[in-house]
């Protein structure tokens, strides 16, 4: 339950600095959010990769409808169309999101883990050491 | 260790974010965070932006405007005042084409490398070392003293920054995002920068160091045999039966205009554009069907994504204009209104000369002029290179001009570049284009003309009422013979040009007999002109418009039409007969044979999938060489200077047995004839081995290839191997790419009918409206450009009007 909390949390708190600061911003909600979720260091990873990977790739994809541009993008960067013809639309969504999703992931564990360095010691460092 | 690993995962995320966020060295990769991230990147750039507007309040109008858009997303902007048309022109233009605006003055003042980086250090310092940012501020402060232009250039600017600052990081042109970078405020300085990229686009040709280097190798005798200035056959624009009322005050023609100078090793810079040409004309109604006059115009220039062009309709209480307009000049440049129509082609004249300085001293501070040492004016440069900090460059300005190239030894020459749109110009110039886009009649024309300076044009004109006319307008020097054709005596100041010559004696010609007006940048007149002019001009285009015109009667829209997509190429029609009988029949093989009876029956049209234009092009090229090859060893000395095919041709029908045609490296004397047969059988070579690797027959327009390149080159965004015909010397003057990037070719078909009732008009260019490459009007037109077609123009009386063929309304009120 937390998990899907912190999920949609995370979704929402990316969208909404995105909209406001420059696009690095989502990397500092992702940080703060996995600090303060409370979760293990894995367990925040994979949130805010669900969480930025849905909400990066949902919106890349909406965006991409009736647009020829995703084609002639995939031109631009090294003629992927040329590989993925059709497909390369949803190539490009999918880098997208996965792009969004480490980074987003990094950040929220990276948040965990200094949330962890101040407590006393804890299983859930233990966890992660032992990872 | 927690915070060790907490250390190390932190150092990874931010290294991350780094590298996202930052255009990686080396490569050629933009920041892949910023353009990837759905939220500012470009994803954004989808095709909604073109119409995000549906009201606005702006405190730069002060009555409320309406701008309707129709089905080709041309914007009718209809005012309630000239100033509020100007900014609302201004807001628009800016909208959809922001980057390429942005691009060209960027370039124009030298500031590529800011965006960059290094690799364009050296053509940013060129560009200012041609002094192109101050000829723009000469410019521009002759237009500021305009009381009635410079508010309408100031509300243009205030409509481009208002656009401009209403921009989010996620609303900038694809390109900003590609490249990283952001938009800066519009300046007027930009829209002079804007106008004098264009003279510098059509009137900076010259060939004053290749002139006088194979004046000095080859001698007099030589120089004017192969390179004589007026072509006899040619049809000027002025029609020869004009004649002058005026004679020339100078006196009879100097002896030696040249400088001592007879070998520069260099050229200052490499001409940029060549073969750039235009058609207009207008035929008066005793030749059309409906008794009322029709103009056409159609500008050729290099074809671009985004197009040069931008089709706009421009309505206040004092005009309404429907035409096209330059991105980043107010007004519209060539187009008509109820009462008359206007167009625009290049004019030749050579207004760039080159003077040799006499230094004075070793360190190149000072120089004589008239025996008196003068003192250099130094002006430090400074750029601010992307990713290598600040380089400054000092340029040395003299009487003449800047320096535009140094040599490093301390007794070498240097050459001072003078060139016209350097000079500040009238001060009502931009009055050219507000009284053009309001006149009524042929007075208002001509009132509207004398204010104009450069780059000079030939300006054709035709009113309701019946006149049809034409100007060589712009501001011209008053030269010697030949002043200007070699390299100058900078040492003298009676080697300045003596003055312009007066405005009213520029060769024009109103209701001529023939009753059509019609040029092609062919020589403004015949010898007889009483003053002295040198330049670039075309030798077929303008007499195949002349000869054609002539013969015409009972003519409609779609005749012009037609004669605008004319294939036909004078150059063929006068060289394949000339070569074809010299062709020795025995000595050919079987496709020797199909090749030579392709020929035989050619019609000299120059059609998109004919296969005859390149076997003659092939053929006539290795003529060309096989001829000249006399003159190789000296090409690297003189540089590039071809003998013009008019000359080649009439050596070719008039001299068969000249001594150019012998190859002076085998034993027997060969003539003309030898020599085209030669040339055949070399052709034939040529081009079956290009079908071989073709995998089958060749055609013209992939033989060809002319493609309409974006701005940056992108691939994605450009559209190649456009399928047309024409060459450069027929009518439709499609040029391939074989010397520069992109293709050139008519960038704006026009045809203005006058009539009883309402003006009937069309007009079509290779692009569309929208500088977006993601939008659907991005490139919407190539496809009917390239297959001759035509758009009939909505041009209203109200919004209304446009009924069914209305996409969009906004309306805009004051705050």
């Amino acid at each position: 339950m937390r998990f899907i909390l912190t999920l949609v949390i995370i979704i929402i708190a990316v969208a909404g600095a995105q909209l406001y600061f420059p696009w690095w911003s989502m990397v500092i909600a992702c940080y703060v959010i996995g600090g303060l979720s409370g979760m293990r260091a894995w367990g925040s990873f994979i949130s805010a990769f669900l969480a930025v990977f849905l909400l990066w790739g949902g919106y890349a994809l909406y965006l991409s409808q009736d647009s020829t541009l995703p084609m002639k993008m995939a031109s631009v960067f090294n003629n992927l169309d040329a590989t993925f013809g059709e497909s390369s639309t949803y190539v490009l969504v999918l880098a997208t999101a996965l792009m969004g999703a480490l980074l987003g992931g990094m950040a929220s564990m990276t948040g965990s883990l200094g949330r962890n360095m101040f407590r006393s010691r804890s299983p859930n460092v233990e966890q992660v050491e032992s990872v | 260790m927690r915070s060790f690993i907490f250390t190390i995962f932190l150092i990874i995320t931010i290294g991350f974010t780094w590298l996202l966020n930052n255009q990686i060295p080396n490569t050629p990769l933009p920041p892949l965070g910023k353009v990837f991230n759905p939220f500012t990147g470009f994803w954004q750039n989808n095709n909604d932006s073109d119409f995000t507007i549906d009201s606005l309040a702006f405190k730069g109008i002060s009555e409320p405007v309406q701008v309707a858009y129709d089905d080709r997303m041309v914007p009718h902007i209809f005012a309630q005042n000239d100033i509020d048309l100007h900014f609302v022109q201004g807001y628009i233009i800016a909208k959809h084409r922001l980057f390429q605006m942005d691009l060209i003055t960027r370039k124009t003042s030298g500031r590529l490398s800011e965006i960059r980086g290094e690799s364009l250090i050296n053509i940013d310092k060129k560009t200012r070392r041609k002094g192109m940012v101050w000829a723009a501020e000469n410019t521009l402060n002759a237009w500021k003293k305009s009381e009635e232009e410079y508010p309408k250039l100031q509300a243009f600017v205030k409509g481009i920054n208002a656009y401009i600052s209403s921009l989010q990081p996620k609303d900038y042109p694809i390109e900003y995002k590609l490249m990283d970078f952001k938009p800066e405020p519009w300046t007027e300085l930009k829209t002079a920068l804007f106008s004098k990229e264009m003279a510098s686009t059509l009137s900076a040709r010259e060939f004053d160091r290749e002139s006088t280097n194979a004046l000095s190798i080859l001698g007099r005798e030589m120089f004017d045999f192969l390179y004589p200035e007026y072509n006899p056959k040619q049809t000027p624009i002025i029609p020869e039966d004009v004649t002058w009322d005026f004679t020339n005050p100078l006196s009879k023609p100097v002896a030696d205009p040249k400088s001592s100078l007879s070998f520069a090793p260099e050229r200052p810079f490499e001409l940029e554009y060549e073969g750039i040409g235009s058609n207009n004309w207008a035929v008066s109604g005793q030749k059309t069907a409906s008794g009322f006059p029709i103009l056409c115009n159609d500008p050729h220039l290099k074809l671009t994504l985004p197009s040069i062009w931008f089709e706009v309709q421009l309505n206040s209480p004092t005009q309404n204009t429907y035409g096209v307009a330059l991105p980043g000049m107010p007004g519209i440049m060539l187009g008509f209104n109820e009462n008359v129509a206007w167009g625009f082609t290049n004019v030749g004249h050579d207004v760039l000369d080159w003077y040799e300085i006499d230094w004075a001293e070793a360190n190149k501070e000072s120089y004589f002029l008239d025996g008196k040492i003068i003192k250099v004016d130094k002006v430090i440069e400074t750029f601010h290179v992307k990713g290598l900090g600040t380089v400054y460059d000092t340029v040395k300005y003299t009487v003449w001009g800047p320096i535009v190239q140094e040599s490093k030894g301390s007794d070498s020459k240097d050459l001072a570049m003078k060139w016209l749109p350097h000079l500040a110009p009238d001060i009502n110039e931009l009055s050219t284009f507000s009284k053009l886009n309001k006149a009524k009649n042929y007075d208002d024309y001509t009132n509207a003309l004398q204010h104009y300076s450069s780059p000079a044009q030939n300006i054709a004109f035709a009113s309701k009422d019946g006149d049809i006319a034409l100007k060589v307008q712009g501001l011209f020097p008053l030269k010697n013979k030949e002043q200007g054709r070699f390299i100058q005596d900078g040492s003298k100041s009676s080697s300045n040009w003596k003055g312009f010559i007066p405005k009213e004696q520029n060769p024009a010609v109103k209701n001529p007999k023939r009753g059509f007006v019609a040029s092609a940048n062919q020589h403004s007149t015949s010898p007889d002109y009483p003053y002295y002019y040198n330049g670039s001009f075309d030798d077929f285009r303008g007499r195949i418009l002349n000869r054609i015109l002539s013969k015409m009667d009972k003519i409609t829209p779609e005749d012009m039409m037609a004669l605008q997509n004319n294939t036909f190429s004078i150059k063929a029609e006068e060289a394949l007969p000339q070569l074809i009988k010299y062709v020795n029949t025995a000595d050919l093989d079987e496709t020797d044979k199909v090749f030579y009876n392709e020929l035989k029956t050619w019609d000299y049209k120059y059609t998109a999938e004919g296969r005859s234009a390149i076997l003659f092009e092939e053929w006539y090229d290795a003529f060309h060489k096989n001829t000249w090859d006399e003159l190789d060893p000296y090409t690297e000395q003189i540089g590039r200077m071809p003998v013009e095919d008019w000359r080649t041709i009439a050596l070719l029908s008039d001299q068969p047995n000249h001594g150019f045609f012998d190859n002076a490296t085998t034993s027997p004397i060969e003539t003309a004839k030898e020599i085209a047969h030669q040339s055949f059988k070399e052709m034939s070579n040529i081009v079956q081995n290009l079908e071989v690797d073709n995998d089958g027959p060749l055609n013209w327009f992939e033989y060809r290839k002319a493609d309409v390149t974006h701005l940056t080159g992108i691939p994605a965004f450009s559209r190649n191997n456009i399928k047309a015909g024409g060459c450069p010397n027929s009518l439709n003057a499609i040029r391939g790419n074989k010397t520069q990037l992109g293709g050139w070719g008519p960038s704006w078909r026009m045809v203005v009918a006058f009539g009883e009732g309402d003006v009937e008009a069309y007009g079509i260019y290779p692009g569309g409206q929208s500088g977006n490459p993601a939008s659907p009007y991005y490139d919407n037109m190539i496809d009917d450009w390239a297959a001759g077609k035509y758009y009939k123009l909505h041009f209203l009386k109200s919004i209304e009007e446009l009924g069914e063929h209305t996409l969009h309304v906004n309306t805009w009120t004051p705050n």
